[in-house]
């Protein structure tokens, strides 16, 4: 049993290394902004799309794909003149303008750097993006998730190593004494 | 609750729950670090575990190429 549970903790821990890492990191960078640049790059391109595009936001973007433009579609608008949507990834933010009778798109791009891309992996969630690489993210989010069975087996590996249990049963008592106390006192305060 | 880091909280519970927030997300990195590093010490040679972290970390890197 000790034998499969450490290999169990061994082999999912190491697995999620990095995902462990980006929640880590992310959660430092949010609480210590000022530590982090999260300076974004703006830019902006103008394109014509092809005869035969629909009016259709969604298929505008689907047309946009081949330009780089690809995430989830927000915030759409559409009038008798044309539409206006955001499609939108982690680091990568397009605000699209697009009108009907010229078949142009004014694409404004906002791209920013490693840690803001860490940020928006930390709050991703669902199956349920336009994109199928950010379910995918989702996917192995819900893996990683699922693999806080981690905590169990660690808390097993502990007990069952003797000479550790004394100090680690009064951290434990610690540890959850504030969490409890902190929570009361919070929910009075 | 979980969106609590701000250390200048207004109230001292408040602020108190900040820190403890501030203490598990260094404790996270240090389980992540250490927890490598246990690994590294003690079984390197151990082949399931460099698979485990060669699949992870693809996995993490082609997704992050794949959404950048």
């Amino acid at each position: 049993m000790y034998r499969l549970l450490r290999n169990t903790h061994l082999f999912l821990g190491i697995g999620a290394f990095l995902f462990l890492m980006m929640y880590g990191v992310s959660a430092l960078q949010m609480a210590h902004n000022q530590w982090f640049s999260m300076k974004s790059i703006v830019s902006e391109i103008q394109v014509t799309l092809a005869h035969g595009t629909s009016y259709d936001p969604r298929a505008i973007a689907r047309a946009l794909r081949s330009i780089g433009v690809h995430g989830d579609i927000r915030e759409v608008s559409s009038s008798d003149t044309g539409c206006k949507f955001q499609v939108v990834r982690h680091g990568s933010y397009y605000q699209v303008v697009y009108a009907r009778h010229t078949r142009e798109a004014r694409v404004q791009i906002e791209t920013t750097g490693f840690m803001a891309v860490l940020n928006r992996i930390h709050h991703l969630r669902g199956v349920w993006h336009d994109d199928a690489p950010l379910n995918a993210w989702g996917v192995t989010i819900g893996i990683v998730s699922a693999g806080l069975i981690l905590g169990v087996t660690g808390i097993y590996l502990w007990y069952v190593t003797h000479g550790e249990r004394t100090v680690g049963a009064v951290l434990l008592a610690i540890n959850f004494g504030i969490c409890v106390t902190l929570l009361v006192l919070v929910r009075t305060a | 609750m979980h969106t609590v880091t701000d250390l200048h909280q207004r109230d001292w519970r408040t602020g108190a729950w900040a820190w403890y927030n501030h203490f598990a997300s260094w404790s996270l990195l240090a389980m992540a670090v250490s927890g490598l590093y246990l690994w590294l010490a003690s079984r390197p040679g151990y082949r399931i575990a460099h698979y485990s972290l060669a699949s992870g970390a693809a996995i993490f890197i082609l997704l992050y190429i794949a959404t950048r």
